[in-house]
């Protein structure tokens, strides 16, 4: 599994969230699917769990948040909605495990520790801003501060993304210098018959 | 818990959530490791420790459909457990006996009540037998002794009691205070046994067994509940084993999963107080099956386990009820739909003190028993049911007004007046209602339009348990004054109708000032227009035209509203006492209200009411028909009202465009 395949894979992951987060509506209709984002993030899930092998439990609860995501948007269409509270609470902890899940092994695919400690501690922030959002918004009079914790969660995750653009480019980077340093036997002939051309050519005294 | 459906709710509210955890560890069986798979039976636990309430549920309507079937089968019952238009409601989650039985359903609770200290008793009798048999049990010495001591120190454990049994084909630990290590007589114990045992008793779990057999008790009854205990049960020796695992490495896993194969009691299992589990085959493969999946399971899953924990909870403790009334509730067409309606009236009641006001009223205007019962004490509820026709109507008195002078026409507009606060969440107020009226031979000459009377209900509000109910706590009088909540000069003429808030009188240096003081309510209500005719049902007797300016008439009840104005009136009358002079040609007046911290704001000296007469006012003289009021928006202005109305106010009275007193009048909030 070379990297940058990995690196591909960092970037679907990357788009998948981005359609996952970023709504953009049009007359009730979402021009960015949900449901989209986690197809893309369970077509990188193969590549990811050669690396990282407990990527693979994510695959059942992507699926079924990727369902439900369509299933929203399709009533949503409709303006209609689900509002049965235990489902949505069940969601909410398995979107809340699949995201920790997933940032934790794209965390381990870096080799730089600074990237890999910066995305864990975003992810930490995420995951409470979540469970406190999740909290305050069973409480009407606090649906402002639900809003406001809602709010830093977005950028969080915003900034995880911009994480996991440097972990890509970094894969690549890794990559082409691998490949720099790690030369063919055909190509170690040709420099090496290069070498010896260069010397017999060479004006004697 | 005093009767049987306390028991239905609190047991299958219990086993809701049992259901929805088994579905969760279902989930996440191969993604969170076993000390999560048991942690979360903590929610379980809080669960059934809290008693459940009819009105907060989240996975269906089940309280909702429990007080429907109580009622159909109380009605017909004459219980003494039960009150049959009460909520089923729990102080606590033990079953009590208050009386004898009568009905069926007495009985049944009699019949749980002493299965549960049949089970009890079972459980405390088979512990304190095992505690006499260790008592008397052979303690081990020698070598065996410090063996299983060191393995016990080794991991900080000191001074615990090691005993033989025979018959028990493993070991466990007995006792919370004094715990005691069971090993069987018949063989020795392998090392690894007493690092479980040991991780048994780091957790406390011979005193969480002791819980766990206390809900089983409760639940007897429950053969689901029984099977989800069976279920926690084993997960508590799957987290053991865990722990055991992660001290362990490579050969010696193996092994532990070979032991696990001997590790069954039947003669001790699942005893209160013990760490005896009954391993039967099927459990035996899961602990195996977890074994195999040691260290697959991710790590570093701490935070989000917690998180999705908390988020589990959130329903189970923070329900808040959303219940909204419409109109078919209000209005039922049928036996059952009344019924359904009675039951929501008691289930969602009123929850602000503003709201409790609103619902009363508008139930009297509208003759709606519902209503009323949603707003009335539980003592009342039955004579309002015996009382209510036609599934919702109840006379509340103003039908009759239609065979008065005032006759042919439906109140359709109220006030509130003089809410003071009497007690602890308990108030006295007077709601006024405009009623219309045939106008009189010179009002019609001075006017085409007929004009209101108002009629006045004297109530008190107070919280029952967690919500607001309004008693009437004397005669209705009627006035032939006309009522408008916004109209300042018309709340004067009902002077002596209402009682003054308070009344003072202060002498100063120039004249005696003597103040009374009203206050008005409205409510946050949603109207549809500023502008427009008031909403009531047409006279029967059409003859006089009805107008109402720049309000209309909200009809819904806000049983939760809140209060949105507040209107201070006040009426001073001055009395000049100053210097002689010949003749005071203006006098003026203002009143300033304090903000909260009793700060007055700054006004210039010219801004006053001034009244200004064509004749000389002379010195000793006194004039009143200074009015005043104070509109305070209770959710913008910073001097929101405590309790709701203002407390402190100045007045400056201005002679000749001088101030020439000035008085602070406090409100009496305590009446």
């Amino acid at each position: 599994m070379d990297n940058k395949t990995l690196a591909q894979a960092v970037r679907k992951v990357l788009k998948g969230y981005l359609f996952i987060f970023v709504s953009i509506n049009l007359l009730g209709f979402d021009l960015l699917p949900d449901f989209i984002g986690y197809i893309m993030i369970l077509s990188a899930l193969p590549v990811i769990s050669e690396k990282e092998k407990s990527a693979k439990l994510l695959k059942p609860i992507g699926t079924v948040l990727g369902i439900w995501s369509l299933l929203e948007w399709i009533l949503k269409i409709g303006y209609a909605q689900i509002n049965i509270k235990i489902v949505l609470i069940l969601i909410s902890v398995l979107g809340i495990y699949f995201d920790y899940q997933l940032i934790t092994n794209i965390s381990e695919l870096a080799s730089d520790s600074k990237i890999k400690r910066r995305i864990r501690i975003l992810r930490d922030t995420v995951v409470i801003t979540h469970t406190v959002a999740s909290i305050f918004v069973m409480f009407p009079k606090l649906v402002y501060a639900a809003l406001a914790v809602g709010i830093v969660q977005f950028i969080m995750f915003i900034w995880i993304l911009i994480e996991f653009r440097r972990l890509a480019k970094a894969l690549e980077n890794e990559d082409a210098e691998n490949k720099e340093s790690a030369l063919s036997p055909e190509e170690n002939e040709n420099q090496t018959d290069s070498i010896i051309n260069e010397e017999t050519n060479e004006p004697k005294d | 818990m005093q009767n049987i459906w306390g028991f239905i709710l609190q047991s299958v509210s219990l086993s809701l959530v049992g259901a929805v955890l088994l579905i969760v560890k279902r989930i996440f069986k191969d993604k969170l490791p076993p000390s999560w798979q048991y942690g979360i039976w903590s929610i379980f636990a809080l669960r059934a420790l809290i008693p459940v309430r009819a009105d907060r549920f989240v996975v269906l309507p089940f309280g909702f459909y429990l007080e429907l079937l109580k009622e159909s089968a109380e009605s017909h019952l004459d219980s003494a457990f039960t009150s049959c238009y009460g909520v089923t409601e729990m102080a606590h989650i033990f079953p009590v006996i208050k009386g004898i039985p009568q009905s069926i359903t007495d009985i049944i609770f009699t019949v749980y009540f002493a299965g549960v200290i049949v089970f009890l008793c079972f459980y405390l009798f088979s512990y304190i037998k095992l505690r006499i048999t260790l008592k008397k049990g052979v303690e081990v010495t020698g070598e065996e002794k410090e063996r299983i001591k060191s393995v016990f120190e080794s991991k900080k454990i000191k001074n615990i009691r090691i005993v033989y049994l025979n018959g028990i084909d493993s070991a466990f630990i007995c006792g919370v205070i004094r715990p005691v290590l069971v090993i069987p007589f018949e063989r020795k114990t392998d090392e690894k046994v007493l690092l479980h045992e040991i991780v048994h008793l780091k957790h406390i779990d011979s005193l969480q067994s002791i819980f766990w057999c206390i809900l089983r008790s409760l639940h007897w009854c429950n053969p689901f509940l029984h099977w989800v205990f069976n279920v926690i049960g084993n997960d508590m020796e799957s987290r053991c084993d865990q722990r055991v695992l992660e001290l362990l490495d490579g050969e010696e896993r193996r092994e532990y999963g070979i032991l696990l194969l001997n590790e069954v009691n039947r003669k001790y299992a699942r005893s209160p107080g013990t760490t005896s589990v009954s391993n039967g085959g099927r459990n035996i493969s899961r602990r195996i099956e977890a074994i195999t999946r040691f260290k697959k399971y991710p790590k570093g899953m701490v935070l989000v386990s917690i998180c999705m924990i908390i988020i589990l909870s959130i329903p189970v403790f923070f329900v808040s009820e959303s219940f909204v009334y419409s109109q078919s509730v209000y209005y039922p067409k049928t036996v059952y739909e009344a019924k359904k309606s009675a039951v929501y009236s008691r289930l969602y009641r009123c929850g602000s003190l503003a709201g409790a006001i609103d619902t009363y009223a508008k139930a009297l205007i509208n003759n709606n028993g519902i209503m009323l019962l949603t707003v009335s004490p539980a003592d009342r509820a039955e004579k309002i049911r015996n009382g209510i026709k036609d599934y919702c109507f109840y006379d509340s008195g103003f039908t009759s007004l239609k065979d008065s002078e005032y006759g042919g026409y439906n109140v359709a507009m109220f006030s509130l007046f003089n809410l003071i606060k009497t007690g602890e969440d308990k108030y006295s107020a007077v709601l006024a209602f405009s009623i219309p009226r045939e106008a009189t031979e010179e009002e019609k000459s001075a006017s085409p339009y007929a004009v209101t009377g108002t009629l006045l209900v004297p109530i008190e509000v107070f919280k029952e348990k967690n919500y607001w109910v309004v008693n009437e706590t004397g005669e209705r009088t009627v006035s032939d004054n006309y009522l408008n909540a916004m109209t300042t000069a018309q709340v004067y003429n009902l002077k002596e109708e209402l009682p003054p808030l308070s009344f003072d009188t202060q002498k100063g240096e120039n004249g005696t000032f003597k103040g009374e003081l009203y206050t008005v309510f409205s409510f946050n209500y949603d109207t549809d227009t500023e502008d427009g005719f008031l909403v009531y049902k047409e006279p029967e007797n059409n003859a006089s035209q009805f107008m109402f300016y720049n309000y209309t008439f909200d009809n819904t009840v806000h049983r939760n509203a809140e209060f949105d104005k507040c209107v201070v009136e006040n009426k001073a009358v001055y009395t000049y006492e100053g210097e002689d002079r010949e003749r005071i040609n203006k006098v003026g007046y203002d009143c300033l209200t304090a903000d909260k911290n009793g700060k007055f704001p700054e006004k210039k000296q010219n801004d006053y009411v001034e009244y200004s007469s064509s004749e000389p006012v002379n010195v000793n003289e006194t004039w009143d028909g200074v009015e005043n009021a104070e509109y305070t928006d209770l959710n913008r202005n910073p001097n929101k009202v405590k309790d709701g109305y203002a407390t402190k106010f100045k007045y400056v009275f201005y002679v000749d465009g001088k101030a020439a007193d000035e008085f602070i009048a406090e409100v009496n909030t305590n009446g």
